[in-house]
């Protein structure tokens, strides 16, 4: 529902993610992956059906401190330096300031941002707020990690680095959701594919059974299997 | 979350508020109006003048002569005015006793006469500082000027990140909504404590009730705040909210002045009875710009110095006429704006 507008954005969606999973959530625009997305944040409030986030209903906020999101695109308060956003984030998150003290300046670093923590962001290029973007999402070292569109204003050294985070979270025993509309950005990260069109669920498995998949007719490249998904 | 948690989110909000405010211009813009006041303060002197009482003794209010002029007793038939100013020495052989004082402004540009003591020159100038400039133009500008503040803060590109995390939104409105009360709070301290001390220095007048308009010009500008923060969470929008809180302000008026006119003007009694009580309900129910005039006006002891406005008098001549009750419904009608306000936020989709 938006300002008296109904919208039906998502119909008899059924997914989950596992602890240690990569799951990638694809589709063309307005294919629905924003609003499940926002529906899972709580952002949005669903008109219907059943919605559980790290095993507990969405009603109970309390298991965001649990989550970390990277929005696509951020638009964070120029005036506020990139310290200053993290210790925000982290104390939004409901992380210990004792912990912030550390945790703040070995991000920054892992962003190669130390130089610039004190710096107002809007001296900051689009891939830096990007990198601060995915910096604040790890700042409660989170056990689901939701990127919506993360590779967008990315260099290659930065989605070098994002892809090491993804695997880190992976081995750490962690769930990541990645949002993506190319299927070429995150081929290589996730273990499993949930492709969205016009708000249905049209294929939720592995890369490899996707290839496999008799509906995709064998085809050779990624790009053709997933456009013959969304024509199904 | 505990205490201490939400205390630090609180500081975080504050602090964020007034780094806003740098940031945009908006606190160097009300320094440089306190400023220029400050400097008024220090052009500011008193000459002159005549303690008309001694320490402890009541003050009484008493009425300047029409049109400044006074009637020399001789000659009763011939009346011959003149003003009191011009010849002060004719005045003295005519047995009255004239004050030439003279309070001089913009470093003597404008000069003043003072025929009554130079606290009365002081207290006209803090009732100016304080009902005028702060109580009506600088409560315009701040509202005008922190109009923003809100809706910034709620824009979905950057309030997405915020509202992903387990802090309930509520007090992340409430949060920033006492951030910009601080942040005016600030201001007006600094407002109210520089200006008294520039007039301090330059009159020796240390009057501590001038300090009254900090609190009371507070709570004016939480309650008219309170409805920019509904139209910030309903339009997400800043035109909106300083258009709304403008014409807000002058409804506020409107009602307050209506109000009052159909309890005492004497065409009153001709009005349906439903339209009266329109009128008190209205009173009621939306912020009271005229009685915050005259709780300020009191609080500042200006009644010993200076004659009631006539709208004050007929306020307070009211029979419902309270300052504590009318404080306390323009505070619970901020409260349930506020309520309002975040309830819509917390159900509000982004």
């Amino acid at each position: 529902m938006r300002r008296g507008r109904m919208i039906q954005a998502l119909r008899g969606v059924s997914l989950g993610i596992e602890p240690g999973e990569v799951l990638a959530l694809l589709g063309p625009n307005r294919a629905g992956k924003t609003t499940l997305l926002k529906i899972l944040l709580g952002l949005c409030h669903p008109s219907g059906g059943r919605v559980f986030r790290l095993g507990r209903p969405i009603s109970q906020r309390s298991t965001l401190a649990r989550v970390g999101y990277m929005h696509e695109n951020q638009a964070f308060p120029r005036y506020l330096t990139a310290a200053a956003l993290l210790g925000f984030c982290g104390q939004l998150s409901l992380v210990p300031a004792s912990v912030l003290g550390a945790r703040v300046p070995a991000l920054l670093e892992k962003m190669g941002l130390t130089d610039r923590a004190h710096e107002p962001i809007a001296r900051f290029s689009k891939g830096m707020v990007q990198r601060l973007a995915l910096a604040q999402a790890l700042i409660a070292e989170p056990d689901l990690l939701v990127l919506d569109e993360p590779m967008e204003g990315l260099d290659l050294g930065a989605r070098r680095l994002l892809q090491e985070i993804i695997d880190e979270q992976r081995h750490a025993g962690k769930s990541v959701l990645v949002v993506s509309h190319a299927l070429g950005e995150v081929a290589q990260v996730c273990d499993r594919l949930a492709v969205l069109v016009e708000g249905r669920l049209a294929y939720l498995g592995s890369l490899s059974s996707l290839l496999r998949d008799p509906d995709t007719g064998g085809v050779r490249t990624l790009e053709a299997a997933l456009g013959k998904v969304y024509r199904s | 979350m505990n205490v201490r948690c939400n205390l630090g989110f609180l500081k975080h909000l504050i602090q964020d508020t007034f780094r806003q405010a740098l940031a945009s211009g908006i606190c160097w813009m009300m320094l440089v109006v306190t400023a220029v006041c400050v400097v008024f303060c220090l052009s500011v002197d008193v000459s002159g003048d005549v303690a008309l009482h001694s320490d402890g003794e009541p003050v009484f209010f008493l009425p300047s002569p029409p049109d400044h002029s006074f009637v020399p007793s001789a000659g009763a038939s011939q009346q011959v005015r003149l003003p009191l100013e011009t010849d002060p020495a004719l005045a003295r052989r005519e047995g009255v006793e004239t004050i030439s004082g003279r309070m001089t402004l913009a470093f003597g540009a404008v000069s003043i006469p003072v025929s009554r003591e130079r606290s009365d020159a002081v207290h006209f100038l803090q009732l100016i500082l304080a009902s005028g400039i702060a109580g009506t133009c600088g409560l315009l500008l701040t509202l005008v000027w922190t109009a923003g503040f809100v809706p910034t803060f709620l824009d979905p590109s950057a309030a997405s990140v915020l509202l992903a995390k387990p802090i309930p939104r509520w007090q992340l409105l409430l949060g920033k909504y006492f951030g910009v009360l601080a942040f005016v709070g600030f201001q007006l301290v600094v407002f109210v404590a520089l200006t008294w001390l520039a007039l301090g220095v330059r009159t020796k007048v240390w009057d501590v009730a001038y300090w009254w308009s900090v609190p009371l010009l507070l709570i004016q500008f939480a309650i008219f705040y309170s409805f920019s923060v509904l139209l910030a969470v309903v339009t997400r929008s800043t035109v909106a909210c300083v258009f709304g809180c403008i014409l807000f302000w002058l409804l506020a008026w409107g009602i307050n002045y209506g109000s009052v006119m159909a309890r005492h003007m004497p065409q009153s009694q001709y009005l349906p009875a439903s339209t009266v009580a329109l009128a008190q309900a209205s009173y009621w129910i939306t912020p009271k710009p005229i009685d915050a005039g005259l709780i300020l006006f009191n609080a500042l002891n200006a009644k010993e110095h200076f004659e009631k406005p006539s709208v004050y008098k007929l306020v307070e001549s009211g029979p419902t006429f309270s300052p504590q009750l009318s404080i306390l419904s323009s505070l619970v009608m901020t409260g349930a704006l506020l309520a309002l306000s975040t309830h819509e936020f917390r159900t509000a989709d982004y």
